[in-house]
């Protein structure tokens, strides 16, 4: 697999249901926020801008799910890894498989629910994150990580 | 020797002293302000020396039940320290878990054969990856190094007797004479620290001190003429010149820098003596600094970048200072006997075209500008002298991108410069210490071909990066190639 992959689609569904989350926060926020000014007697005006810039956060969420996904790329080849995000603000960077200290896999709820794996590689200074993996995907770079980690390596 | 091990020892008895001292370091600031409470007559006197004598009190028999609670034993594997008086501490140090061991001795321990030990261990949790044995005889800290070095060399059979294991080869040495070391003092900026410290006593003083030693005080001011005024100006300035020249000296005294089997070693020091030893793998990168005024007397000096803490009494932890100066002529040739990768002359590098210099002055000119608008808004007359900060500010952008350099070197080392707050400076490293590299650019710099290049090293237990900005995008594509085509031989 030596070409540049996308991140699997089912992750455009998994980032839309993290906005969801998202706006749950934000609901809870500004209920809190109505609480406190009636509480405090504070100026009524105040709700307004917060709803403002909750929309403006939202709907930039929202708009960004197919830029993100169509941007986001990786590349995984036997000796190094690739990570490659954004068109407006451009971001490429390289990982030798020699340097990697760690990969972890994880999954919260929504991933778990949806199989792929959150991947985040480490070395030993930085850690890169690969948003979701297919499972197998996922394993078989941290099997090829661990091959490696066994071999001999200079430090 | 072998009557010292297996045995519970205490400390020496002056590090009670040792305590003590730390304990009144600690509470310095509070006692200053009681101090010049008590001599400004704010509050009633009682409440204050209670206080002052509470506290003198308290740090002394904290002292002294850390003195009695303390105790150490070692034998051939391990070294274990107990301390702590309401919560007891068992520390267990196995030697061959030992990152590096640290000597220091004041001058007043030289007498009595007596040093200080801090042994760093690669465990890094919350920044406590050390053990400090106060005061112990010169004899039983010689003698837990040589177990340490022992247990490094690993697998020898155990009845190694320790004289046997170090037979201690010097490959190259290092000693600064004192002329350069002068010339190093004289160009550090350790003076503005000091005048600093200078302004901040004296605002601080005229707060507290009492009318009746302020009033003749200003008197003699006022009735100063402006060149009696010139001179006392003259005079503190000289005066932070020499305070600040005499503490770089004592710092760097007899400086020495000793290459010995797999291991750099550095001795320093007139007031405190202190010996850090590094193996020579767990360098991450040479960095070669060099401030302005140092690059008009082609001075520079040379740290390198560490992946434990072992720099840790320098400014920030992992850096340690190898060569504290040395003239840029000699400096490749220097290095190179202590650190074999090192280039042993300046490889050509490539730098940013002259144009690119723009873009550096318009993000420097960028960053100002907002507090600018505001002074000026909030202030109007006043806040115009903040426009004086933009010529400084064009210099330093100007300064950076002249800078910017790389060069590739063959056997997988790259050189990167750059420079800050007009402060050039030169990394080199090999690669399999880059741990990784990324490429940036926006959408504007792509239609321009221009990159940011980062590079992260490992630096004490964190990452740091050396940035490249504004390359051009074929020199940075050959960067990036080079890195991953090389790490995938």
């Amino acid at each position: 697999m030596n070409k540049i992959e996308q991140l699997p689609s089912r992750i455009k569904f998994i980032w839309l249901i993290h906005v969801f989350g998202n706006l749950l926060l934000l609901v809870i926020g500004m209920v809190l926020l109505e609480f406190a000014i009636h509480y405090w007697k504070l100026a009524d005006w105040l709700i307004y801008p917060a709803l403002v810039l909750a929309l403006l956060i939202i709907s930039f969420e929202l708009l960004s799910i197919p830029y993100r996904y169509r941007f986001w790329q990786y590349k995984i080849t036997n000796d190094s890894v690739e990570i490659q995000s954004g068109f407006i603000f451009r971001d490429r960077v390289a990982i030798p498989i020699a340097r990697v200290q760690n990969v972890t896999l994880s999954a919260g709820p929504v991933l778990q629910w949806q199989k792929p794996e959150k991947v985040v590689v480490a070395t030993a200074s930085s850690s890169h994150k690969i948003d979701g993996l297919k499972d197998d995907t996922a394993r078989r770079l941290r099997d090829q990580i661990m091959h490696l980690a066994l071999e001999a390596r200079d430090e | 020797m072998n009557k010292i091990m297996n045995k519970n020892s205490r400390l020496h008895p002056l590090a009670f002293f040792v305590f003590l001292y730390n304990n009144l370091k600690r509470y310095l600031l509070f006692i200053i302000f009681l101090f010049f409470e008590i001599i400004g007559d704010r509050h009633s006197g009682l409440l204050l020396y209670g206080s002052l004598i509470l506290l003198l009190i308290f740090s002394f028999i904290d002292a002294l039940f850390r003195y009695i609670f303390f105790a150490y034993r070692f034998d051939e594997n391990s070294l274990t320290i107990d301390s702590g008086v309401f919560v007891r501490h068992h520390e267990h140090i196995p030697f061959n878990k030992i990152q590096t061991i640290q000597h220091k001795q004041w001058f007043f321990l030289q007498p009595f054969g007596l040093e200080s030990l801090s042994i760093e261990t690669a465990g890094h949790n919350d920044g406590k990856a050390e053990a400090i044995l106060p005061v112990i005889p010169l004899k039983i800290s010689n003698f837990i190094e040589k177990l340490n070095q022992q247990s490094r060399l690993e697998d020898v059979s155990s009845e190694v007797v320790p004289q046997q294991a170090k037979n201690k080869k010097i490959d190259s040495n290092y000693q600064i004479n004192f002329h350069d070391l002068s010339k190093y003092a004289l160009t550090s900026f350790g003076i503005i620290p000091t005048l600093l410290g200078f302004v901040g006593f004296f605002s601080q003083v005229d707060d507290y001190l009492p009318q009746s030693i302020k009033k003749p005080v200003e008197s003699t001011i006022n009735s100063l003429v402006a060149q009696e005024f010139l001179i006392i100006l003259i005079l503190i300035l000289l005066f932070s010149l020499l305070a600040s020249y005499l503490t770089t000296v004592q710092k760097y005294y007899h400086f020495t820098l000793i290459k010995s089997e797999h291991k750099l070693t550095t001795i320093r020091g007139f007031f405190q003596r202190y010996v850090v030893s590094l193996p020579l793998k767990k360098i991450q990168a040479v960095f070669v600094k060099q401030s302005i005024l140092r690059q008009w007397l082609k001075l520079a000096t040379v740290e390198t970048i560490v992946a434990s803490d072992a720099g840790k009494n320098e400014k920030d932890a992992g850096d340690l200072v190898i060569l504290p100066v040395i003239e840029k002529q000699q400096l490749f040739q220097q290095v190179q006997k202590f650190i074999s990768y090192f280039p042993k002359q300046m490889p050509k590098l490539t730098h940013l075209p002259t144009f690119q210099s723009w873009y550096f002055i318009r993000n420097a000119i960028l960053v100002c500008l907002l507090p600018i608008v505001a002074l000026i808004y909030f202030y109007h007359f006043w806040g115009c002298f903040s426009l004086l900060i933009v010529p400084l500010v064009i210099s330093l952008g100007y300064y950076k991108s002249r800078h910017m350099a790389f060069a590739i070197i063959p056997g997988g080392r790259y050189l990167f410069q750059s420079g800050r707050f007009w402060t050039n400076e030169l990394y080199l490293i090999q690669q399999n210490k880059i741990q990784s590299v990324s490429y940036r650019q926006t959408i504007w710099m792509a239609r321009k071909h221009l990159v940011h290049l980062s590079i992260s090293i490992r630096h004490a237990n964190s990452n740091h990066e050396v940035q490249i900005r504004y390359l051009p995008e074929k020199e940075a594509r050959r960067i990036y190639n080079c890195y991953l085509n090389k790490s995938n031989t």
